[in-house]
């Protein structure tokens, strides 16, 4: 399973581009590693107004963001995001595992949780999850 | 009980008032009232009598005065009438008289320069003594001789009255008879004595005495040495001729001696004064009283050669006298016949009785206080018999008002002593509350009182007890719900610390997760490199290194704390920011000192800390739901007095208006979800007040609250409570 899912994002990632915000820097340091292993382009925010003021010069099929930042966190991030670009798809990776963090997700629209700390299989299913949705939203804009 | 400046009396005090009141009072007031009778009435029969007694000596003294004088002017009378006899004798002698041959000069001397004198030769023999001033007329001797038959006159005149001192003939040509005999009348008189010169010859010369009757002279010095007198002479006419002038003399001494010492059972004293207000004669005794020397004697130290009278000073009306003789003279002016004269030393009746013979007046005058000696006596008498009844009536006083008091000590006794028991009682009851027993006091309303007492302090005495069992299950009750909340407030730390850790070890096992997450991806990938897996371990174990700091830090932090130790507040405050910072996310704690940020600070390090971190740990929690975008917590700290100011502000916004005086009460909390037993400022304020002897206060500033801590720079081990 865990196989043909890495397969699956070795041949469908490398033309994705993902938009990574986190402001610890040895976990973004090695979390850019790891989404570089898949993903085509991947560009590192430490914080959420310097994600957004990105996220307005780029297009991104991935927005994959913490919650706790300074200045601005991750909900006005995906909040901004999503009022400008309602389907861009985001995943949140974030230490607040509590069920109410999932459910405000849910109404913000989020698309996929990822809890820290990151679990190799999770992250791989979540990401596995994620392609196949920018792959299938593709597909519908053809 | 006890009151404090209280007006209020002992019951003894009161009683014995009472007896006072009841028995002495009236007794003392009835027995001065006596007392003051018995002095008034006596008092009032001395003035009566005193009064009457002066009335009555005026009446008398009146009379005696009257009485006095006529005796006085019957003094004068017959002198006078002596002086008429003489004068017809003398008469009848000049008639008679012959100038013829010189009889046998026998006694008769005739000295050198023309004297003519004699010796004494018989007891009655007279003193003949002839001027030289004529001594060249013929018929002096023949004059002299014959005159020695009017010496039987003279003698007699003599012996009719014992005033009368010397009767004598003075003749125009300056012969003088005088009985009785002089011995030295050589030395006395000046051999040219020119004796119509003299007043006791002049006053009765045709001139002054047209009348040709007895005359009286005032009081003058006798040239023939027998001192002050006054005289009654009369003119000796023969033919219309004045031959010479007879004279009885009476001296001033005889006056005051005989007529002047009026035997009174009183002080009295006499004087006589001439119509032009001259003292002719007055007792010895007044002179120091009048201020007056009075001249009885007369030092004969040369011959007599005028007349000379007596010193103005014994003039009444002149006006250099003292009080008292002006008085005198007053009276003396106004002829008024009594009254009394006061100089305030002295106190006189005064009379006052013309003497017809001569126109004199007689003054007397009589002490007063003589007069009231034997009533002031008698007053002083009865005055001391008031003294001694006083004093036995005070001695009396002193032995029943003592009996008195015995007797008011007993009854205060009978009432006193069962109230005393029964205060002993109620003071034994408030001290310990303990049941008791109060004897009988044999008075029925006390007894009433007694048995209210005893039932009441039984049901108190019940009743503190059964108390007392509920206090001590209350203060048990309360005691097992302060450990409960000792139980829960470190229960709720032990939360937030279980929080905290988790909180703080998420990030450093999210990077190590992520390591191996890219290790095992690059095993599945089969790009695998040495390089960077080494490079991943390395990270992993410097992750794991920063787990077991955290883990290192709570430890410290919650390590028992039971040593005052010597810490610089500034590693208090590094320690409060390694535990809190990573907690507090976005935000910022500054620690600043203004001054010295080196300061010590003898305490329980871990206790400050963990109010400290209480108070970040609630500012970052209201962070949370505050909107405000710059979010620091400030903490500075300065040394002030010898104490320790820590303050604590941050920019959260404040606390609510409604809310900052509770939040330090125990379960008072605003967080209704997590980290909310309301317990952490309680405790808090109850480690700084109870542990730490400082103090903890919150306000709100401009941008948030701000705690401030004070604290001791030195706390000792002894102030410390032990630990719960």
């Amino acid at each position: 399973m865990n196989k043909i899912q890495i397969a699956f994002l070795q041949e469908h990632c490398k033309d994705l581009s993902v938009l990574y915000v986190e402001d610890d820097m040895a976990l973004a340091h090695s979390t850019t590693l790891y989404l570089k292993k898949f993903f085509g382009t991947v560009v590192t925010c430490f914080d959420g107004h310097e994600a957004f003021e990105v996220y307005k010069n780029m297009s991104f099929d991935l927005v994959m963001t913490d919650l706790a930042m300074p200045k601005l966190d991750g909900f006005g991030l995906i909040a901004l995001i999503k009022e400008r670009n309602p389907d861009q798809i985001i995943m949140i990776n974030s230490a607040f595992n509590d069920n109410s963090y999932q459910i405000k997700a849910d109404k913000f629209g989020v698309d996929g949780y990822l809890n820290k700390p990151t679990n190799n299989d999770h992250f791989i299913e979540t990401l596995y999850k994620m392609t196949k949705k920018i792959i299938e939203r593709g597909m519908m804009k053809q | 009980m006890r009151w404090k400046n209280d007006k209020r009396e002992k019951l003894s005090r009161i009683l014995r008032k009472e007896y006072f009141k009841s028995i002495a009072y009236p007794l003392i007031i009835i027995e001065s009232t006596l007392l003051v009778a018995y002095f008034w009435s006596n008092n009032f029969v001395n003035n009566v009598s005193q009064k009457a007694l002066i009335d009555e000596t005026k009446v008398s003294l009146a009379t005696i005065s009257q009485h006095t004088a006529s005796i006085i002017n019957k003094e004068f009378e017959k002198t006078a009438v002596s002086a008429a006899l003489l004068k017809a004798r003398h008469e009848e002698f000049f008639k008679d008289f012959r100038q013829s041959e010189p009889l046998s000069k026998g006694k008769y001397i005739l000295t050198a320069d023309g004297v003519i004198t004699n010796r004494k030769t018989t007891s009655d023999e007279c003193t003949l003594f002839y001027s030289n001033l004529f001594k060249d007329d013929p018929y002096r001797m023949q004059k002299a001789i014959a005159s020695e038959e009017l010496d039987p006159f003279y003698n007699s005149v003599l012996k009719t009255s014992k005033n009368v001192v010397q009767a004598y003939f003075n003749s125009y040509d300056s012969m003088n008879r005088l009985c009785p005999f002089i011995d030295d009348a050589l030395v006395q008189y000046p051999h040219d004595i020119k004796i119509p010169t003299y007043n006791f010859y002049y006053l009765a010369d045709l001139k002054h005495n047209p009348d040709k009757k007895v005359v009286w002279t005032d009081a003058y010095l006798d040239p023939a040495g027998k001192g002050w007198m006054i005289s009654a002479i009369a003119p000796v006419y023969h033919n219309r001729f004045l031959e010479g002038v007879v004279g009885i003399d009476i001296t001033l001494e005889k006056i005051i001696d005989n007529i002047l010492s009026v035997k009174l059972p009183y002080l009295t004293y006499a004087m006589i004064v001439d119509k032009e207000g001259n003292i002719i004669a007055m007792n010895y005794g007044l002179e120091p009283i009048l201020g007056i020397k009075e001249l009885t004697g007369y030092n004969y130290t040369k011959p007599v050669n005028e007349t000379v009278a007596k010193p103005e000073d014994f003039n009444l009306l002149r006006d250099n006298h003292s009080s008292l003789t002006k008085k005198i003279s007053v009276l003396f002016r106004n002829k008024s016949p009594l009254e009394e004269i006061d100089d305030g030393v002295h106190n006189f009746i005064v009379t006052q009785n013309t003497i017809e013979q001569t126109g004199w007046r007689l003054i007397l005058l009589v002490d007063q206080n003589s007069l009231l000696s034997n009533t002031n006596a008698l007053k002083e008498k009865t005055d001391k018999v008031g003294y001694i009844i006083l004093t036995l009536m005070a001695l009396f006083y002193i032995l029943f008002i003592s009996l008195i008091i015995r007797k008011s000590r007993q009854f205060a006794g009978t009432i006193l002593v069962p109230i005393r028991n029964l205060i002993n009682a109620t003071e034994a009851l408030s001290n310990n509350l303990e049941k008791i027993k109060i004897e009988s006091s044999g008075i029925i309303e006390i007894d009433i009182l007694i048995d209210n007492f005893m039932k009441m302090g039984n049901e108190l005495s019940e009743l503190y007890h059964s108390m007392q069992n509920r206090i001590e299950e209350g203060i048990a009750q309360y005691t097992e719900s302060q450990n409960i909340l000792v139980h829960q407030s470190r229960l709720a730390a032990m939360g937030e610390m279980i929080n905290m850790i988790a909180h703080q070890w998420r990030q450093p096992l999210s990077v190590i997760s992520m390591m191996t997450s890219n290790i095992l991806l690059d095993i599945q990938l089969g790009t695998f490199k040495e390089e960077e897996i080494l490079e991943n371990l390395n990270e992993i174990m410097q992750q794991t290194q920063e787990l077991s700091q955290t883990i290192d830090d709570f430890r410290n932090f919650f390590k028992p704390d039971d040593i005052v130790t010597k810490i610089a507040v500034k590693m208090i405050m590094e320690n409060v920011k390694s535990v809190m910072g990573k907690s507090f996310e976005r935000g910022e704690v500054i620690f600043e000192c203004p001054s010295d940020c080196d300061i010590e600070i003898k305490t329980y390090p871990r206790k400050l800390m963990q109010v400290l971190i209480n108070i970040v740990k609630n500012a970052v929690d209201a962070f949370e739901i505050s909107e405000s975008q710059i979010k620091t917590i400030r903490i500075t700290a300065k040394e002030q007095e010898g104490r320790l100011i820590l303050e604590c502000c941050d920019s959260a916004g404040g606390i609510p208006t409604e809310v900052i005086n509770r939040i330090f009460e125990p379960y008072f909390s605003t967080k209704n979800e997590k980290n909310g037993t309301g317990l952490g400022l309680y405790i808090s304020k109850m480690i700084i007040e109870k542990h730490l002897k400082g103090s903890i206060h919150v306000v709100n500033q401009e941008k948030g609250a701000c705690f401030t801590i004070e604290l001791p720079l030195n706390l000792s081990m002894e102030q410390e409570l032990p630990n719960e």
